[in-house]
């Protein structure tokens, strides 16, 4: 809310910054201060899943086009990642990179023609590519096929977890910052009327195809690191579509287009499904997930940040009344 | 050898006219709501589901029971109108498409759960006869569900041309506001629209399950099959399906006979991306 800004909602802003600081730093000691591997599994998921959820935000939340294949980057950049790795013997940074730099150019290819579509078209585009890309690694050659592919154990328990930390903060932040700037003005707009924004100035493509890039540059990264950390990269699991069916959920629940909405649905999700798959199988967590959706859907369209926000109307939930009341309406 | 060459043809052409079954809910659906049915192929699913149990039940060949799954699915899906979807009709667009992706992931799985991921197929007096024309074999089972399949959609083209609901539906489509205000029950009209969808998605399946081998995980190769088709046709065109059915059919046919299986679904799903992409009112520009 800029130029509203009194003294006391900026101690307030300055009181949260310290909070969110403290809590990452105890994420950052926690592993040499003797973090049981069994909590590190869990903790690098959760950053993984914010991550990804968050990257989806960006396309399906603030640009507003549902991506049902979303997954694709995340399995491009884990493919490409692995091979770097095993056939040319990248050091294993550079490879990541080299994935979300992958997955930052098949988005481009395939967000010139996908882009223009809209709502249903653009779902059913991006669906049926991640599938056909699936179908393609598992009969090619330098894909392993259905085998897959078997990077080398080379990085380290904590050294994942702290990959996935900073991918997850870097994304955090990033939707952070589309939401205050310029550019996130823009896709609100465009979001609301393409034509109307076009005519007061937003470059409506770029804009689209910019948001398209960000959204795919981190699950490229993200893919990569998990990768390395599962140690097995096949096409059912690299590609699965169950992994987008997670990512939308995340999403809606948390609250949509708010860059804490992927964080909160994120956590949540992972805590109970990781409490569920101690009693229960894949198949009841699945019937769960999608009785999950649908009741969100209907009852809460606003997450559970809209949840918050209809309870304490006056509590000024990180200034995003407003975004949840546009999208209510 | 041109005799699999025809043979291929024959086969696909069959299996086509199911598939035009398949998929003219969802094209309809569009057409009529602008809704976009993802849980299609888990509606196929069950009604395959549903036409296996009866036969094992009941004892009656499923190629038979297709009008009594048809009326079981139309009421489903008129409640599900009423009640799910009514509660998001306000919302914005993509709320109707992210509900029906929760419903498939929860339906596909409950029938996981039940009924365990084996492949069953239902083998009645009527599998492996067949008619023999010119050296070429009808299997018979598969005739009569390509002519069921037809007659359905002939019956509601007729319904949706001649019958005071039909043409309530149709006026809807074109204009929802003026339909209004004609006197034309809107909510209702939606209702009885996702009812004939859901319907003929079940009575698809009730005439697949004694053709090929079901599971519960088939639902989604069916949502496949059902987008291709009515992306290909044009979305909301309905003559569009009859041709995009005839042609997947004839498609998978060849490609299985002279190429592997193992390429169908990376041929399918590249084209329904590419069609999607250079033609998206479908190759006949008739789409919405």
């Amino acid at each position: 809310m800029p130029g509203r800004e009194d003294s006391s909602s900026k101690r307030l802003l300055s009181t949260k910054l310290f909070f969110v600081a403290m809590l990452m730093l105890v994420f950052l000691v926690a592993p040499p201060l003797g973090l049981p591997a069994y909590w590190i599994r869990v903790i690098t998921g959760i950053f993984m899943w914010i991550g990804l959820a968050g990257s989806w935000n960006v396309i399906g939340g603030y640009v507003g086009r549902v991506d049902f294949g979303h997954v694709v980057f995340f399995g491009t950049g884990m493919y490409i990642a692995t091979i770097s790795i095993l056939e040319y013997g990248i050091p294993w940074w550079i490879s990541l990179l080299l994935g979300g730099v992958g997955a930052l150019a098949l988005a481009f290819l395939v967000g010139l023609p996908t882009l223009r579509l809209m709502g249903a078209y653009f779902a059913i585009a991006t669906w049926a590519l991640a599938e056909a890309i699936k179908q393609l690694t598992l009969v090619l050659k330098v894909t392993g096929g259905s085998y897959g592919l078997v990077p080398p154990p080379i990085l380290s328990r904590e050294t994942c977890y702290y990959c996935m930390f900073f991918a997850m903060l870097a994304m955090t932040i990033t939707n952070y910052f589309i939401e205050r700037s310029k550019f996130g003005y823009g896709l609100k707009a465009l979001m609301e009327s393409e034509i109307a924004a076009e005519t007061l100035g937003v470059d409506t493509f770029k804009s689209k195809l910019l948001a398209f890039l960000i959204s795919a540059f981190f699950p490229g990264i993200i893919g990569g690191i998990y990768g390395l950390w599962i140690g097995y990269v096949y096409p059912y699991d690299a590609f699965s579509g169950l992994k987008t069916d997670q990512m939308v959920v995340m999403v809606f629940m948390g609250g949509v287009r708010s860059y804490l909405g992927p964080v909160i649905g994120a956590v949540f999700l992972q805590v109970v499904s990781e409490i569920l798959w101690t009693y229960w199988t894949e198949v009841l967590y699945l019937i769960f997930l999608g009785f999950i959706i649908v009741i969100t859907v209907i009852f809460m369209p606003g997450g559970i940040l809209g949840l918050i926000r209809g309870r304490l109307p006056r509590a000024r939930f990180f200034g995003l009344e407003k975004l949840s009341e546009r999208f209510r309406s | 050898m041109d005799g699999l060459l025809y043979q291929a043809i024959l086969n696909g052409i069959l299996l086509g006219g199911i598939y035009i079954a398949v998929s003219v809910g969802l094209s309809f659906a569009f057409g009529v709501m602008h809704l976009i049915n993802v849980a299609q192929g888990d509606l196929v699913m069950l009604g395959a589901f549903m036409g296996y149990w009866i036969y094992i039940f009941v004892g009656i060949d499923p190629i038979f029971t297709f009008p009594l799954i048809f009326i079981v699915f139309l009421a489903i899906g008129y409640v599900t109108q009423k009640t799910l979807v009514a509660s998001v009709m306000g919302a914005p667009p993509l709320m109707n498409l992210v509900l029906f992706f929760g419903v498939s992931i929860a339906l596909g799985n409950a029938a996981l759960f039940f009924w365990s991921p084996i492949a069953r197929i239902t083998t009645t007096g009527l599998s492996g006869a067949s008619l023999s024309l010119g050296g070429l074999s009808i299997p018979i089972a598969r005739l009569l569900a390509f002519i069921f399949s037809l007659a359905m959609i002939l019956g509601l083209f007729v319904f949706l041309r001649r019958t005071r609901t039909g043409m309530a539906i149709v006026a809807t489509a074109q204009d929802r506001e003026a339909a209004r205000l004609m006197g034309v029950d809107v909510e209702k009209t939606f209702a009885i629209t996702l009812g004939i969808g859901f319907g003929t998605a079940g009575m698809a399946g009730g005439l697949i399950c004694q053709i090929v081998s079901i599971t519960p995980t088939m639902g989604g190769i069916y949502t496949l099959f059902a987008f291709f088709i009515t992306v290909l046709g044009g979305m909301g065109y309905l003559p569009g399906t009859l041709v995009g059915g005839l042609l997947l059919g004839i498609l998978q046919s060849l490609i299985i006979t002279y190429e592997s299986t193992s390429i169908v679904y990376l041929v399918l799903f590249l084209i329904l991306y590419l069609v999607l992409v250079f033609r998206p009112k479908g190759v006949f520009g008739k789409g919405m």
